[in-house]
């Protein structure tokens, strides 16, 4: 029996009903050639317009295909794990060929490369160039509280008038400032800018936020560690994995993916996974990039669970986490995940925003809401019980209110203050996954 | 807005007093801080407040609660197909949505607002069926959908915004909606058409003259009969020849006397025999026929005539019954059935009796069915070898077309699958018909449609499903891998009757099959994906449940 998920569960690693059809149209027979499974791995070749190869890893189910989609998992990983599921009597226990022993050797060495001591790092020469990167930024945020003393003198109704290149200016004075966070937030910014009725006040928020970053940075040293590397992050000072593990804490639990949003642009596919700890109820978000083309190295989707052991980036409010270690394959989440009245998840991001004014979004889980009905001018939202209305974001709220019926459903999405950006919608226990709307944040 | 917004919008520059805020006594700590720097720290401060508690007390209503469904919902593999399909259209859709209404299935909630945004009439009518209660509660939620509301609007109703349309509309745009509006009101259609005359051009005018095809009755006659004093010509003349088929009129009576001035048919002696008896019109035209909206001179790629295509056009203009002898007085015939002028509606499905004015009413339509198209056959026949014979079969194509008289099309298709005779205008007269033919009459020509070339173009026109003759034959032909049916194998895949699509074609692997066969066998491939698809949503919604 070389799978131990069944057709139910193994339909449930994809969201994507596009993947989910043509999957089910390749889990016949007689389209594979060369079906075979060991104890670690499950192969086979699949006629399409060539013949494809594809091939899964039992421990985690990634797959890997040699066909151009860029789906994850694809139809053909699909129909493999499909047919195994049905009728494991087609595939029976053999010899690994060839290309499927050097697809294991290759992650193998993958993962242990990410896990061994790289070559002994020149300390002082990271030193000087950690100091060189801190006088960069401290002359870069010199310049920037001008520009924004600038902005403010002159008052938000003339940035109505400014160019691309006004905004643009500015961000690229901060990229060879080596702060190319705060580069990216100065180009949202622009965006901002007559996008809707309210975007004075937006602006101003972000103008402060802005204000507030140079102003921590300047005291870094003064700051809580933990703060202090929130506020690095935001720079855009980046940690490698090694580091992560180094420094942030690691939690193991049996971890429920609640949403998962895949991007994907002309050169990078990303992936955006919110998981919840079942005994510990924190929330984790899991980032993946992988070049377009190629399949994401942790298959995770909305609706399934796994025990998993994650590392957390450090934080005053850790959310950033990465997968060390999972025991098993994923299994199906058979009901809707526990919710919050609005008023308790918005206490909980509160909360998190108290520590770490910089933690961005966040997920919450809402249960017993009702979608409004659209009355243009107010915005979108969801109602609890209670009678308080959480405004949306996005364009699922046609979606949401068709599922809902009058009935209450449970939201899972990213909360970050503003509005929340509906991710997964359970109608009792059926799972559906939204289409994200126009990116924000 | 707070004053700190204020402040921040006119700029400090502008402003005197430093705007008061919550976070004064935060900021008021730093020592030495500038006027704008302490703005934005307090504005930091303000907003991470405002995010600690941003939600709102509830303004909207909500809407009563849904009816319970009674159809079951479509499974997920449905569900996905479905959402491919509506996002792409095409008859696939459409097949699907009437096998999920025969058997009872409606679409998954969240496939609704796509279902709903669809604006065409004829999808529409396929929706409504699988819509299910909660379909018609979320047509409430916005003004387009009105359609899909339980109450009965049906989909004749127009959309929402269809008045702000119309007044703010550019010249194209109203082309489309009157267009629209004549499929799904007519009668509304000339209400709007009336008062937008007085200020139209003549090109807009003639181009909604040309719309009062779509849904043309007996109702819209006065209105063409006064287009026919319009300034434009153009306008006069399409009013005119819609006023061909409207048999009350004054223009078609005089038609009538026109083509029956010209031209008479005599039975012979035996069945088979007959003869057409033709004068040609004479030259110079009449101007009377130009008002009546005879054309003068025919259409560049035609091979007729100039009196030859006057000629078709007098016979395109009455129905063929009209040639049929009968014991009656000739010119009340056309006159007696009131169905007789009614144009036939542009997708109808052949009705093999309703509206052919030869029927006796009162008759059932079977047994009268036999001697009538026999007779059709006859002067078909007759006119095939007559020397005026492509103005002749033109002219009863275009009417049998027109007037929607069934017993004809099959053996005007005969007469001109066997003749060489190119078509006096476009669009292809073997085309339309093709389109009319009745499955059984599909069903014996089928050995000529796959045999010859100049046939097989027409598989595409055929009404669908194909009868299972014809559909056997086209499978047995792409099985073979003939490379003259490589065109017709995506229109197999959606004709061919989802009970006979087999379930593997032998697919050669590609690389070992010569390269002027390897379009064919991707072709195949996509065959099979899309006969896939269809079986797997028979199977879904066979309708025993």
């Amino acid at each position: 029996m070389p799978l131990t998920l069944n057709k139910a569960q193994v339909l449930s690693l994809t969201s994507d009903g596009r993947t989910v059809a043509a999957g089910q149209k390749l889990a016949r027979p007689n389209v594979w050639r060369g079906l075979g499974h060991s104890a670690v791995a499950l192969w086979g070749e699949c006629q399409g317009s060539t013949l494809y190869r594809t091939q899964i890893a039992l421990a985690d189910l990634a797959a890997h295909c040699s066909c151009p989609s860029r789906k994850s998992p694809c139809k053909h990983a699909l129909g493999l794990l499909l047919l195994a599921a049905d009728a494991p009597e087609r595939v029976s226990e053999s010899a690994q060929p060839e290309w499927v022993q050097a697809w294991l050797e290759q992650r193998a060495q993958q993962a242990t490369r990410a896990q061994a001591p790289d070559k002994p790092v020149d300390a002082v020469a990271q030193a000087k160039r950690a100091q060189r990167r801190h006088e960069n930024i401290l002359s870069g945020l010199d310049q920037l509280d001008v520009w924004l003393s600038d902005v403010v003198r002159q008052g938000l109704a003339r940035l109505q008038h400014e160019s691309y290149d006004f905004w643009d200016a500015q961000a690229r004075r901060l990229v060879d400032a080596q702060a190319p966070g705060l580069a990216s937030r100065v180009r949202g910014l622009a965006e901002r800018v007559g996008a809707s009725d309210a975007w004075p006040q937006r602006i101003l928020d972000d103008l402060g936020e802005l204000a507030l970053l140079s102003h921590a940075y300047r005291r870094i040293d003064q700051l809580e560690p933990l703060l202090a590397a929130d506020v690095r992050r935001r720079m855009g000072m980046t940690l490698d994995q090694r580091e992560v593990l180094a420094r942030g804490d690691t939690l193991e639990d049996e971890w429920h993916v609640l949403c998962d949003v895949i991007d994907e642009n002309e050169r990078v596919r990303s992936q955006r996974a919110w998981l919840r700890g079942a005994r510990t109820k924190r929330s984790a978000l899991v980032l993946q990039f992988t070049p377009l083309g190629t399949s994401f190295e942790a298959a995770l989707a909305a609706g399934t669970k796994l025990q998993a052991k994650l590392a957390f980036w450090p934080s005053a409010a850790p959310q950033r986490a990465m997968i060390v270690e999972r025991s098993a394959a994923p299994l199906p989440l058979m009901a809707a995940p526990e919710g919050d009245d609005i008023q308790t998840a918005v206490t909980g991001y509160a909360e998190l925003l108290g520590r770490s004014p910089w933690v961005g979004a966040s997920l919450i889980v809402l249960s017993g809401v009702l979608p409004l009905p659209a009355a243009a001018p107010e915005p979108y939202a969801v109602v609890d019980a209670t009678g308080l209305a959480m405004p949306l974001r996005g364009s699922s709220h046609d979606v949401l209110l068709a599922l809902s019926g009058g009935h209450p459903l449970t939201v899972a999405g990213e909360w970050d203050g503003y509005a929340l950006s509906p991710r997964t919608a359970w109608s009792e226990d059926r799972l559906i996954t939204l289409a994200p709307g126009a990116a924000d944040e | 807005m707070s004053e700190l917004l204020r402040e921040a919008i006119l700029g400090t520059a502008r402003t005197g007093v430093r705007a008061a805020s919550s976070a004064d006594g935060l900021i008021g700590k730093l020592a030495g801080i500038e006027r704008e720097r302490a703005l934005l720290l307090c504005a930091a401060a303000e907003a991470l407040a405002r995010r600690a508690g941003g939600v709102l007390p509830q303004r909207v209503s909500l809407l009563p609660v849904a009816e319970a469904e009674t159809m079951r919902v479509s499974s997920l593999q449905l569900t996905a197909a479905a959402r491919a399909l509506l996002e792409q259209g095409g008859e696939l859709l459409n097949e699907t949505l009437r096998r999920m209404a025969r058997a009872g299935v409606r679409l998954a909630p969240e496939l609704l607002p796509l279902a709903l945004e669809q604006s065409s009439p004829a999808l529409r009518d396929l929706l409504r069926p699988v819509l299910g209660h909660r379909g018609a509660w979320l047509a409430q939620t916005r003004a387009e959908w009105a359609w899909a509301r339980a109450a009965g609007e049906g989909s004749r109703a127009l959309p929402a915004d269809f008045a702000e349309r119309w007044s703010e509309g550019n010249a194209a745009e109203r082309r489309r909606l009157f267009t629209l509006l004549r499929e799904l009101d007519p009668a509304r259609g000339r209400e709007l058409a009336a008062e937008a005359w007085k200020h139209e051009r003549a090109e807009q005018r003639a181009a909604f003259a040309e719309a009062f095809a779509i849904g043309l009755s007996p109702d819209d006659q006065a209105f063409l009969s006064d287009m026919l004093a319009d300034r434009s010509t153009s306008v006069q003349r399409t009013a005119a020849r819609l006023l061909w088929r409207l048999p009350d009129s004054e223009v078609a009576a005089r038609m009538l006397a026109r083509a029956r001035a010209h031209v008479r048919f005599e039975p012979g002696p035996a069945p088979q025999h007959g003869t057409w008896h033709i004068s040609l019109p004479p030259e110079p035209l009449d101007p009377s026929w130009t008002r009546d909206g005879i054309a003068e001179k025919p259409p560049d790629a035609s091979p007729l005539g100039k009196r030859q295509w006057w000629l078709q056009q007098l016979i395109a203009a009455v129905p063929c019954a009209t040639w049929l002898p009968s014991t009656k007085q000739p010119s009340s015939v056309a006159a007696a059935s009131p169905q007789a002028g009614v144009a036939a509606a542009p997708d109808r499905m052949p009705d093999a009796n309703a509206n052919d004015p030869a029927l006796v009413p009162g008759e059932p339509g079977k047994s009268a069915a036999a001697p009538r198209s026999a007779a059709a056959r006859q002067l078909v026949a007759a006119a095939g070898g007559h020397e005026f014979a492509a103005a002749l079969l033109d002219g009863l194509t275009l009417a049998a077309l027109h007037y929607d008289e069934q017993s004809w099309f099959a053996p005007l298709w005969d007469a001109w699958a066997k003749s060489e005779l190119p078509a006096a205008a476009p669009p292809d007269p073997r085309v339309l018909l093709s389109a009319k033919l009745t499955a059984q009459e599909v069903a014996a020509r089928a050995p000529q449609l796959v045999s010859e070339d100049k046939l097989r173009v027409l598989l595409p026109h055929l009404p669908r499903p194909w009868p299972e003759p014809l559909a056997l034959r086209v499978l047995a032909a792409i099985a073979d891998l003939r490379p003259t049916f490589r065109d017709i194998i995506p229109v197999a895949a959606l004709a061919i009757p989802v009970a006979l699509l087999p379930d593997a074609l032998p697919l050669p692997e590609i690389k070992q099959v010569e390269y002027p066969l390897r379009a064919f066998v991707r072709a195949l491939a996509d065959f099979q994906e899309v006969a896939a698809l269809r079986r797997s949503i028979a199977a879904e919604t066979t309708g025993d449940d």
